[in-house]
């Protein structure tokens, strides 16, 4: 319950702070990208910490995790950090690849944890800090919590087609999501009927956003579902395998 | 009164996902300051059972556990392995799975790091243990640089850097040379009986350990009862014994000798004095691997001065020698897998390191000393598949190949969660299948248990019947007693003595079977041999 409750409080937070600046009436167009969220990224960065750290305490206390689950997910952490590096064409990342495993194979929090997290050390060892690494870590820990939720089909094969599904809409979603931290911050004077400008209603800003997804986001974001779908086609099985031979020796029972 | 070290009631366990139980029904009472010898065939429960006093088993495997367990008066279930740190010292069968740290130094002081100890107590213990334990000079190396017996030595001492109380060590003289099993247990016995430390160990090699132990485990089987009782009660009855008490129990004496002293006193003269013909070796094949001359140094230190060695179709022969006196370096040389600095290695009288790979790996086959560094694959059958496909051949009946090493059960088992005996044989049978020519094996016998030991034995017989040529490093003395043709002993580096085995044991006391060293005619060696000669005479 406990758990349930922080993800949603992380969740709700980062979609608010994705949100607001839509409801303004003045909002500060025509800032350079990198100044969007420059006052509530920060905060949005450390609260998202401290919600990363109590998960991992509520489990704790309460017995769902304990000091093998946190050493796996430290190393799995560490491993998906330096996945990043691999290079490939256009959104291509290897990053998502064992969020989406693991999430499903240990659960929505694991997941949620490893996407987060796995962002955040990448970012200290290389990728680089800026505002917009709050918002990584909550699209790439809900590509995990996500990937927690789906049901476990008995089929190995439909289990794997459906995280290969999954790892092909949260490829191009992770994209439409991550886009909305800078989107309502630009307004070059051409093109303005991509970008969106205050007052506009609903309809009329999702129009714009599709507009300007197509035409800047979609090829990119293409790259990583694809990327994601060929990861886990290629490596899923052993790795899910391997997992939950692991997951067998979390906890044990007392007769 | 002494109170108790350990006590079990009603303790079952089953690993995760298992068909069965690995302990069923335990109830064992141990009273402090004992020496408890566990023995039992591989896979019976041995590493289960002293598992549970530190409470690895189950909080480290999972599973199913029930019962009550009591050590030092703690609940290792409930505490844990953290929990029981500093009263039990744990010494595992693969020492490497327990190192953390690049330096012996800093290995022997992790635990107490851990615990935050006084840096000044720290050196003293670390300088402590490792007087006790005769690795002083090794303080300055790096755990990667030392082999098989010297890493087995820094485990031991870093488990008693704590000063535990009870000290649990499983199979902890199975990579020690006899001299270095020796005084561990020398060692092992003073901690004992001068400073009250209660020892729990398994072993296979009884001939090493039977006559030091007060109380014997003897575990059947998984899930079976563990019978506990006096050492000499035990091996009257039980299916493993040292080999003196098998060759009292086999003529009828009473009681049961453990040691070669005891059974000296039962013998009477006319069998010592019985000879029998020597083992004719057989006729030897041509040459099929040979090193001349060959020096290998890693760095500033020799492992090897000027070897020579040949090796012939249908033969076996031993290497033999102390810790760290270069038989594993010699075999990876003789494979081609280390180029020696000096002297040349000829397979078929080519130079190795001139043949292209293939061609030498069709040829010889070698089964490393840990298996792990050779198991790979999700199952057991997949890696015999995947040795025959990759050197071209076909299949077979696999079921067929696996029931001779007493695997037929476990092919679709995943080959790193077996015991320790049973991946030492899922790693031979995977070399096996391809039918190398040459094989060369690195220690064997190492978590065999006199039953498998015997069936290896058989087999490497068979192999050699068919003309394919082995050479194997081994400190297992029975195993060199009871099949090699030729033992070669290495000592820093350099041959020292090479022969029939039955002559080198009269020469080398160290290298000598119990058997050989209760008759000294250099013609019996093994059991086997003794009732073959009486049954003539």
């Amino acid at each position: 319950m406990l758990n349930t409750a922080i993800l949603l409080a992380a969740s709700l937070l980062g979609l608010a702070s994705l949100f607001y600046p839509f409801a303004l009436p003045n909002a500060p167009q025509g800032l350079p990208t990198p100044a969007a969220h420059s006052a509530d990224a920060p905060l949005v960065f450390i609260a998202l910490v401290v919600l990363c750290l109590a998960a991992v305490a509520a489990n704790l206390a309460s017995r769902q995790m304990n000091s093998k689950v946190i050493a796996v997910l430290g190393v799995l952490t560490g491993m998906n950090a330096v996945l990043r590096a691999i290079p490939g064409p256009g959104g291509f990342s290897a990053i998502f690849l064992l969020p989406i495993l693991c999430g499903h194979a240990y659960g929505a929090t694991f997941g949620f944890l490893l996407g987060s997290l796995s962002l955040l050390v990448s970012a200290l060892i290389g990728a680089g800090v800026g505002p917009w690494l709050p918002y990584q870590m909550l699209c790439a820990g809900w590509v995990g919590m996500v990937a927690g939720w789906l049901p476990r089909p008995r089929h190995p094969k439909m289990e794997l087609a459906l995280l290969a599904l999954w790892g092909a809409v949260s490829g191009l979603a992770f994209g439409a999501i991550m886009n909305l931290w800078f989107w309502p911050f630009i307004s070059p004077p051409a093109q303005h009927h991509i970008y969106w400008e205050p007052g506009l209603g609903l309809l009329d800003g999702l129009r714009r956003y599709a507009l300007f997804y197509a035409l800047t986001s979609l090829w990119w974001d293409a790259m990583r579902a694809a990327g994601n779908v060929l990861l886990i086609a290629l490596f899923g099985r052993p790795l899910l395998q391997a997992l939950r031979r692991f997951q067998r020796r979390f906890h044990f029972a007392l007769a | 009164m002494s109170s108790l070290a350990a006590s079990f009631q009603g303790v079952h366990y089953k690993y995760p996902d298992a068909q069965q139980h690995s302990l069923a029904g335990v109830t064992l009472e141990l009273p402090e300051g004992a020496f408890v010898l566990v023995v039992g065939p591989s896979g019976s429960g041995k590493s289960t059972l002293l598992r549970v006093l530190n409470g690895l088993v189950p909080n480290f495997y999972g599973g199913v556990f029930g019962g009550v367990a009591r050590v030092c008066g703690r609940d290792p279930v409930a505490l844990g392995p953290r929990g029981m740190s500093d009263v039990v010292g744990f010494v595992f069968q693969d020492p490497e799975a327990q190192f953390v740290v690049d330096s012996v130094e800093d290995e022997l002081a992790f635990g107490m790091e851990m615990r935050a100890w006084p840096q000044a107590l720290m050196a003293t213990r670390v300088q402590e243990v490792s007087e006790l334990l005769g690795i002083t000079e090794l303080l300055g190396r790096r755990v990667s640089s030392l082999s098989g017996g010297q890493r087995q030595r820094v485990a031991i001492a870093a488990a008693l850097a704590l000063r535990p109380k009870v000290l649990v060590l499983d199979e902890p003289t199975s990579q020690l040379d006899p001299a270095a099993a020796d005084e561990l247990f020398d060692a092992l016995l003073a901690l004992n009986k001068e400073h009250g430390l209660t020892v729990i160990l398994s072993e296979h090699r009884l001939e090493r350990v039977a006559q030091y132990a007060d109380i014997v485990w003897a575990v059947r089987g998984p899930g079976q009862p563990v019978e506990a009782g006096e050492p000499r009660a035990v091996f009257r009855t039980s299916p493993l014994a040292p080999p003196v008490a098998m060759l009292g129990r086999a003529l009828g004496w009473e009681p049961v000798p453990l040691t070669v002293e005891e059974a000296r006193a039962q013998a009477r003269p006319e069998l010592l004095e019985a000879k029998k013909d020597g083992r004719r070796p057989p006729a030897p094949g041509p040459v099929r691997l040979a090193a001349l001359g060959i020096s290998y140094s890693y760095g500033e230190r020799k492992a090897l001065r000027d070897v020579s060695v040949e090796l012939h179709a249908g033969e076996i022969v031993a290497v033999q020698g102390h810790n760290g006196a270069g038989k594993t370096t010699l075999l990876k040389c003789m494979l081609g897998l280390l180029r020696p600095q000096a002297g040349h290695v000829l397979l078929d009288g080519k130079k190795v390191h001139d043949l292209p790979l293939p061609e030498v790996i069709r040829k010889v086959g070698y089964v490393p000393q840990n298996p792990n560094s050779i198991l790979f694959q999700e199952t057991v059958l997949a890696e015999l598949q995947f040795t025959r496909r990759s050197h071209g051949l076909k299949e077979i009946d696999y079921t067929a190949f696996l029931s001779r090493f007493g695997l037929a059960g476990y092919a679709e088992s995943y080959p790193r969660d077996l015991s320790q005996g049973e991946r030492q044989r899922v790693a031979l049978a995977a070399i096996l299948v391809a039918e190398p020519e040459v094989l060369l094996l690195d220690e064997p016998t190492l978590g065999l248990d006199y039953a498998q030991k015997k069936e290896l034995i058989g087999f490497l017989r068979e192999l050699r019947a068919q003309g394919v040529a082995i050479l194997m490093a081994t400190h297992d003395v029975e195993l060199v007693a009871s099949c090699a043709d030729r033992t070669i002993i290495l000592s820093q580096g350099q041959v020292v003595d090479e022969g029939p085995p039955g002559a080198v044991m009269l020469r080398h006391e160290r290298y000598a079977s119990q058997i050989a060293r209760l008759f000294g005619d250099g013609l019996r060696l093994t059991v086997e041999d003794v009732l073959e000669s009486t049954g003539r005479c």
